[in-house]
């Protein structure tokens, strides 16, 4: 059946023309609606768009699975995992997670979960947590590493101080000073010495002084406030944007300043900012805030005794690499682990018996050696732990269906979370599955509140009979039914970065793990929750 | 329903999913969807398919059973994205889902033929194929690079779909030695 078709001449560019444009929004509105009043009217119309369209999806398929090797890391040609007889059943597979509540997309039809009014109820009551205590010396202080700080006063008599703020930014502080913290991305100095970086967060932080403001553009620097409210800015690398205040409170002179320099700040003088490049009179701030600390792991022969028993599939040790430079697998399936490194930097390392990460723009993560067979049918547990060196979204493990570089599927990924625009409270730690394997949306769990940077966390997530469930140090901390994913699909496991390419124009995207994971291993059945806190256990011994 | 009780359930529902997987993807495409939507409206068919699973009569085809799920994910995320403007009508989308549910044969073209017949394609037939969809080009992306207009890329275009799309008939009758 034909409608009467519109006096217009778009029909006799073809149909390639034709849909391709209107699929694109690229008709106009004339244009489109003729479009569409033909496809609702003409069947046999309606037939040949569905005819392109699906041959359209499938070279785009074809096309993106068969990338020759020359393009840039696209899967090398004889890559295991590049088949090109292989079909392409989308991998249901491992599916780790879930929210002991319904997940958030389904939320819509369906009442508020207790956990989220719990976790709304609790934000109402108490006062945010915007920063953690990563680092404390000296005697007398009332301060503890891993405590969580909210808005408030500090004072250090003596000794030092290292918090990471939720924003990311870390500032170190030297006693005697007093701090008042605002928020994750704000604070005071009223007197002492501090040093501030901000070199991972999109944010700026503002440090307030008595009269002045220095308010970071990514950059490292460091502040000596004196008694008679004088202040002295070492601004190390990177630009900060340094402010006396009028009376009103606003910027009454200002200045962007790059490092290295030094700034005085006298706000009752005439010439309030003074830039000067040979060391203050005064006392001289120091410039750098120190990395943050990681422990040894001292893994004991027990534990190793009680993995090796479960005969995993997968066994990453880290203790050393082999000939080939890989890590070995001392699981059934001889899988070893790759350090991918282009830039050849000390970015990751196998050293002190643990895989070792540093921040880079460039890619670096370790990556299974090939594709990893469907793994145990539906039943699958990952364990390893984790020390991280940062507060921010960090990926610690993945599993990945092959594809383009930023065009990975995953079906699974565990990370540290925070600032990741989703909602779950601070310090998270985030499980994510997907069914099938995709780059967006699945199912989350969420362990609320309870990692930070310098310390051992023992992580477990484990699928199977349609539940999947996570652990962290020996204690199940959030679980969910999920879909049974039985594994047809081939992927590959990878640690200490998601994706395979860095988009510095959508940082939350990379997440970059910052710091040491150790015994990893995959089993191709679900532990228990005896087993798992055992495992955790037998972790904290030494022999 | 508990492992015991749905290990055959379990498995044919598996299997279906699994088969019919690319089908889906055909399908919210043909909808108008593309990149993350899909992965999203994926994710979320496959929730609620197999909450329903129970009440899929085994003797039917699986296919348009899970398409019809599919469709009103789609519907609910147009709901959500009521703010944009949308390329499809509501009655149009109605009207492709209803084609695709009752004609699942359209369905049936499988990738290897497919696969063996861009072999086949001439050196300049291929480039401009993989320039499209391996690359990504637009078709003004793709006539700048040909120094000609984009009318010209989509006739070409159109004429090896034709030859693909012939090909691909005569590879089911005969497959490819």
């Amino acid at each position: 059946m034909r409608n009467d078709q519109p006096s217009i001449d778009l029909f006799s560019d073809g149909d390639e023309a034709v849909f391709s444009r209107f699929v694109a929004g690229e008709l106009t509105d004339e244009e489109r609606d003729a479009v569409d009043l033909r496809l609702r009217s003409d069947r046999e119309f309606r037939e040949t768009y569905l005819r392109w369209s699906i041959l359209e999806t499938d070279l785009e398929r074809v096309m993106i699975e068969d990338l020759p090797a020359s393009l840039p890391a696209a899967g090398r040609r004889n890559s295991p995992w590049r088949k090109a007889s292989a079909p392409w059943a989308l991998i249901l597979a491992a599916v780790l997670i879930g929210l002991t509540l319904r997940t958030w997309h389904s939320k819509q039809a369906e009442p508020i979960s207790p956990k989220v009014n719990a976790l709304a109820q609790s934000e109402r009551e108490q006062p945010p947590t915007i920063a953690v205590v990563v680092d404390v010396t000296g005697r007398g202080s009332s301060l503890h590493k891993g405590q969580r700080l909210t808005s408030g006063r500090i004072s250090l008599d003596s000794g030092t101080l290292l918090v990471s703020f939720l924003s990311g930014a870390r500032l170190f502080a030297e006693g005697p000073a007093e701090l008042e913290l605002r928020e994750a991305s704000q604070a005071e100095l009223i007197h002492g010495d501090v040093a501030l970086q901000n070199d991972i967060s999109p944010q700026s932080f503002r440090l307030d002084l008595p009269n002045a403001s220095v308010v970071d553009l990514g950059s490292e620097f460091a502040v000596h406030t004196g008694p008679d409210g004088q202040s002295v800015v070492r601004i190390g690398e990177g630009e900060v944007s340094v402010s006396v205040l009028g009376e009103d409170g606003t910027s009454w002179v200002s200045e962007v300043v790059g490092g290295p320099q030094n700034v005085t700040l006298m706000p009752r003088d005439a010439n309030p900012l003074r830039n000067r490049n040979e060391p203050p009179s005064g006392p001289e701030p120091f410039g750098h805030v120190p990395p943050v600390p990681l422990q040894p792991l001292t893994i004991s022969d027990g534990y190793v005794r009680a993995v090796r028993e479960l005969k995993p599939a997968i066994y990453w040790r880290f203790e050393t690499l082999d000939d080939d430079g890989m890590v070995p697998d001392e699981g059934s399936l001889g899988c070893r682990g790759r350090l991918v490194n282009p830039g050849a930097s000390d970015a990751i390392t196998v050293s002190a018996g643990q895989l070792q990460l540093k921040r880079t723009p460039q890619v670096r993560r370790l990556e299974s050696e090939r594709e990893l067979p469907p793994v145990g049918g539906e039943a699958l547990t990952i364990e390893l732990w984790a020390q991280t060196a940062e507060v921010g979204w960090q990926t610690v493990f993945g599993l990945l269906v092959p594809g383009f570089p930023g065009e990975q599927r995953s079906s699974a990924v565990l990370e540290f979370a925070a600032n990741t625009g989703l909602v779950h409270g601070p310090m998270a730690i985030r499980a994510v599955c997907r069914t099938p394997s995709g780059r967006t949306g699945g199912t989350n769990l969420f362990g609320e509140d309870l990692w930070s940077p310098g310390k051992w966390h023992h992580l477990v997530l484990t699928r199977g009979a349609g539940q999947a469930k996570l652990y962290v140090n020996g204690v199940l901390v959030a679980e969910a039914r999920v879909p049974p994913a039985p594994d047809h699909e081939r992927y590959f496991a990878v640690l200490g970065q998601l994706h395979a390419v860095n988009w510095p124009e959508h940082p939350g995207l990379i997440r970059q793990f910052v710091g040491a994971i150790d015994e990893c291993a995959i089993y191709e059945q679900v532990l228990s929750a005896e087993q798992i806190l055992r495992h955790y256990q037998l972790g904290q011994q030494a022999d | 329903m508990s492992e015991s009780e749905g290990t055959a359930p379990t498995a044919q529902f598996v299997e279906n999913v699994v088969r019919h997987q690319h089908d889906l993807v055909r399908f919210l495409r043909a909808l108008g969807l593309r990149g993350t939507d899909i992965d999203e409206v994926q994710q979320q068919t496959m929730m609620l398919v197999w909450e329903k699973w129970d009440e899929f009569d085994r003797s039917r085809t699986f296919l348009p059973w899970l398409l019809k799920f599919a469709h009103l994910e789609v519907l609910k995320l147009r709901q959500k994205r009521a703010a944009d403007r949308l390329v499809f009508s509501d009655e149009l989308l109605g009207a492709i889902a209803a084609d695709a549910q009752q004609n699942v044969r359209l369905f049936e073209s499988q990738l290897e033929p497919l696969r063996n017949c861009l072999k086949r394609l001439d050196p300049s037939e291929y480039e401009l194929v993989f320039a499209k969809y391996a690359q990504g080009l637009s078709a003004a992306e793709l006539a700048d690079r040909a120094r000609t207009t984009a009318k010209a890329i989509y006739r070409r275009l159109d004429r090896i779909r034709l030859l693909l799309t012939d090909c691909v008939r005569r590879q089911l009758i005969q497959p490819d030695t």
